[in-house]
């Protein structure tokens, strides 16, 4: 039998849609908060990591970020081959004013 | 010697609470020696004896990732409080023990503050607080309700016997086979080195085997780095044993250990409850009707934003472009400049080309309270959700959808964002399908022509504008995915979706405002200069004997010429005039200018009559009671948004509100009064030039991106992306107006 870390990481790598995370919390019987801590041990370890972090995008001069990157809620993916860039770390613009 | 206890936690937990709840004002606040964090003291007298205490950041887990963290830990083994108070979120135990298993490891004394009773009692959830305590070792359990100071004087009781008598926990987690064995060996290894001696030997064992960065460093400052060997080749061991590494393999010992302990003592409601916002997301998340109730919304916020914005856009056009335009001529008048070409540039550059775009400033508004109202409540999440599984079921990148939903706001961040995605192929593809998505700027053009050909449906023309940028982009990934980029899928998102909410005014009011000044920034810097080119290219003659500077036919300026040169090549869509052309030539430096520009061009050409002269006070009270005007025709808007819905089920007539009469309503603004003549004409009737102008906002949409957006492109994927990008969009657009009006013309 799995162990309860080893079935989160298992969600993420044969989920074949997008699932949320109280839909996963209910499905391994644990709260949400539960679960997030549990990804938090795979975002340590490298499996997993936190994506949609394009609140960081623009940092154009306007308090707050770009004003037109919709605050969107924290989301996970699991850590393929590729390893991506996060965005914060390239310091990217919105091309309007480089920070 | 001093008695100190330390308070810890998970965030929001109310320790904070608890900790003034207990100091009152006897408190000193500063930061940590060498660290930002701030670091709070109190002093607690229970009977004769004074205790400091201390309030630790709060942390999830005691591990070395995090400043707040690494203070925790640190703390606790070096200061070694004489007990440590582990408050936690009652409605929440299983996130919260994990910290409380990390302390009695620790093998501090532990009282655990179960706090916020209350809520895990509406929440259905029973605790036996008696047996929890046994089942982690026998540490003191006391229930608090930390904001209504429930419990209080029980914590300070145990407090006080806990001083007099530290009661030491066991660790509790049952560690089993190899790791239990390798742990010992370890143990015992450290025992034999005098320079470890502070520290718990089981403590540093299983730190060694997690790879803890701290306790790694502190081995190696002690001079005992054969330890990290010893400890490299268990941790091999035990991965070679169980297939899972030291860390992972303790961190679910630990889990068990909760799993095991909340199974006994933790009463759970029967069934699952589902709360509000669960309820709400099995609709609105859902396989088959999640993507229709967002299409639904959409068609709501386009129609609020035209409908509702209507009489605001009247009015401001009136003000600038008959207020504003009328005292600056009296001004050049009162100075003798009426006839110079410095008079022509004010008015009929600058005024019509920036006012021309200012006019819309009411639109954006609605449009972006509309939508921060949707982002604010947490739709947004969901609709984003939905649109990951559309996407995907394309063959796109699940991530794909996050730069696409910033290219509604702008291109430009769009492309940039596509850096999130891992592979080029993925990033590229992103990036080019991120320009069919409607930006912002293309608004005042879908909304001058919805208002001008659809009058009070006009919601539904942009409505069909940013529903065919999606298909587009969703059609051409598709194509490409399935042709020159072919790959497999990747593993999808997995997203948190907050509660719903109420919107906050205050956040909504800020993100209306924040997007708006970047509208009103662009207004003043490149529309503007725009303005003052454009000028200047129809004040200057295209070809000898066409006239003068400043006095030339606005089709023989330069601009004029050269954009008739080009003209004929979009006759098949209905719109092979000049002004359309040369329009959607200025487009390139941003969207908005293809407003200004007409503005330019016809209001310009579209002299004023001359008008009874009146004083300053007339014309700024007029304003002001055309504002107010304005208001009462919003409100009305407002209020038949429902009758008007209702309206669209066939045989349904629900009367509507009129509070000025039948007149106010409809009112052309006069470039939506030359648009009408100049697209009949162009495409030779009514019903013709109304297709002419589906087919030019379709050009608009489709068309290449602005010179920034193009830019951007450039600059991540390269001139070669590029140029295929331009040259891709430009046909994608003719074809698509031309299909539009030739197609539509046979069913007119």
């Amino acid at each position: 039998m799995q162990s309860k870390l080893r079935r989160v990481l298992t969600v993420f790598e044969t989920a074949d849609s997008p699932r949320s995370l109280p839909q996963i919390a209910r499905d391994l019987d644990v709260t949400p908060e539960h679960l997030e801590g549990m990804i938090q041990h795979w975002v340590r370890k490298g499996k997993i990591r936190p994506s949609g972090a394009l609140t960081d995008c623009g940092t154009c001069g306007q308090q707050g970020g770009c004003p037109f990157v919709m605050a969107l809620p924290r989301s996970y993916e699991l850590v393929t081959a590729n390893e991506a860039i996060p965005l914060d770390a390239i310091g990217v613009t919105c091309g309007r004013q480089a920070a | 010697m001093p008695i100190t206890i330390a308070l810890a936690g998970n965030p929001n937990v109310g320790k904070s609470t608890i900790f003034n709840a207990l100091t009152g004002s006897r408190q000193h606040v500063g930061n940590w020696p060498g660290k930002t964090v701030e670091k709070k003291e109190g002093r607690l007298q229970i009977g004769d004896k004074e205790i400091l205490l201390v309030d630790l950041p709060g942390t999830y887990s005691l591990t070395a990732y995090s400043i707040e963290e690494i203070i925790t830990r640190d703390f606790i083994i070096n200061e070694k409080p004489t007990a440590v108070i582990a408050v936690v979120d009652a409605s929440n135990l299983e996130r919260n023990l994990y910290l409380v298993a990390q302390l009695i490891e620790l093998e501090v004394p532990v009282i655990l503050a179960l706090n916020m009773t209350d809520v895990a009692t509406s929440r259905g959830l029973r605790i036996d607080s008696k047996r929890l305590s046994e089942r982690l070792g026998g540490i003191p359990v006391v229930e608090l309700v930390g904001n209504r100071s429930l419990g209080l004087s029980q914590l300070t009781q145990v407090i006080a016997q806990v001083v007099e008598r530290p009661i030491k926990a066991l660790p509790q987690a049952q560690y089993q086979g190899v790791l239990a064995s390798e742990m010992v060996g370890l143990e015992n290894q450290i025992k034999q080195y005098p320079a470890l001696a502070a520290y718990q030997p089981s403590w540093l064992a299983m730190k060694l085997l997690e790879d803890d960065p701290a306790v790694t460093e502190l081995i190696a400052a002690n001079g005992t780095a054969e330890l990290l060997k010893a400890s490299a080749a268990a941790q091999a061991r035990i991965e070679a044993a169980t297939g899972e590494d030291a860390e992972t393999l303790i961190a679910d010992q630990r889990y068990t250990l909760i799993g095991s302990v909340l199974d006994t003592v933790l009463e759970r409601p029967s069934h699952t409850i589902l709360t509000t916002s669960d309820k709400i997301d099995e609709i609105v998340t859902h396989r088959i009707w999640g993507v229709p109730i967002f299409l639904l919304l959409m068609w709501f916020v386009f129609q609020f934003t035209a409908n509702v914005s209507a009489p605001f856009l009247d009015w401001v056009d009136v003000f600038i472009n008959e207020t504003i335009y009328g005292w600056v001529s009296a001004l050049l008048v009162t100075f003798g400049l009426s006839e110079t070409w410095l008079a022509a540039l004010l008015t009929d550059g600058v005024i019509a080309g920036v006012g021309g775009v200012l006019v819309f400033v009411p639109v954006l508004l609605f449009l972006y309270f509309a939508l921060a109202m949707l982002e604010d409540s947490g739709y947004m999440a969901r609709a984003a959700f939905v649109m990951d599984r559309v996407m995907r079921y394309m063959g796109l990148h699940g991530k794909s959808f996050l730069p696409m939903i910033v290219g509604f706001g702008c291109t430009v961040p769009a492309v940039y964002a596509t850096r999130t995605l891992e592979s080029e192929k993925d990033r590229k593809l992103t990036g080019f399908l991120a320009t069919f998505m409607s930006c912002g700027a293309r608004l005042p053009v879908y909304v001058v022509f919805g208002a001008a050909f659809f009058g009070a449906t006009a919601g539904n023309l942009i409505f069909a504008m940013y529903i065919i940028g999606i298909a587009v982009a969703l059609a051409t990934g598709f194509a490409l995915k399935h042709t020159v980029y072919k790959g497999e899928p990747p593993a999808p998102f997995v997203m948190e979706l907050p509660p719903y909410r109420l919107p906050r005014l205050r956040d909504v009011g800020r993100q209306m405002w924040e997007r708006t000044e970047g509208f009103l920034i662009k207004a003043g810097t490149v529309i503007l200069a725009a303005s003052i080119v454009l000028w200047l290219l129809m004040a200057l003659p295209g070809r000898a004997n066409a006239g003068s500077f400043n006095n030339v036919a606005p089709e023989d300026s330069l601009f004029g010429m050269a954009s008739g040169a080009i003209a004929p090549a979009l006759a098949p869509a209905g719109f092979g005039n000049w002004q359309a052309t040369g329009s959607l030539i200025t487009g390139f430096v941003a969207k908005e200018v293809i407003v200004g520009t007409m503005s330019q061009i016809y209001v310009g050409e579209d002299k004023l009559e001359a008008v009874e002269p009146v004083s300053f006070a007339e014309e700024l009270g007029e304003s002001i009671l055309g504002f107010g005007e304005a208001i009462l025709l919003t409100v009305q808007e407002v209020l038949n948004i429902a009758p008007r819905t209702i309206n669209l089920i066939p045989g349904l007539d629900i009367g509507e509100f009129s509070f000025l009469g039948e007149e106010a309503e409809e009112s052309t603004t006069r470039l939506q009064a030359s648009l009408i003549n100049a697209f009949t004409q162009s495409a030779g009737s009514d019903a013709l030039g109304r297709l002419a102008a589906v087919g030019f906002n379709v050009f608009v949409l489709l068309y290449v991106p602005c010179m920034a957006a193009v830019a951007a492109m450039r600059q991540e994927f390269g001139s070669r992306w590029m140029w295929a990008q331009i040259g891709y969009t430009l046909a994608l657009a003719w074809l698509a107006a031309v299909m539009v009006f030739q197609i539509g013309r046979l069913f007119v």
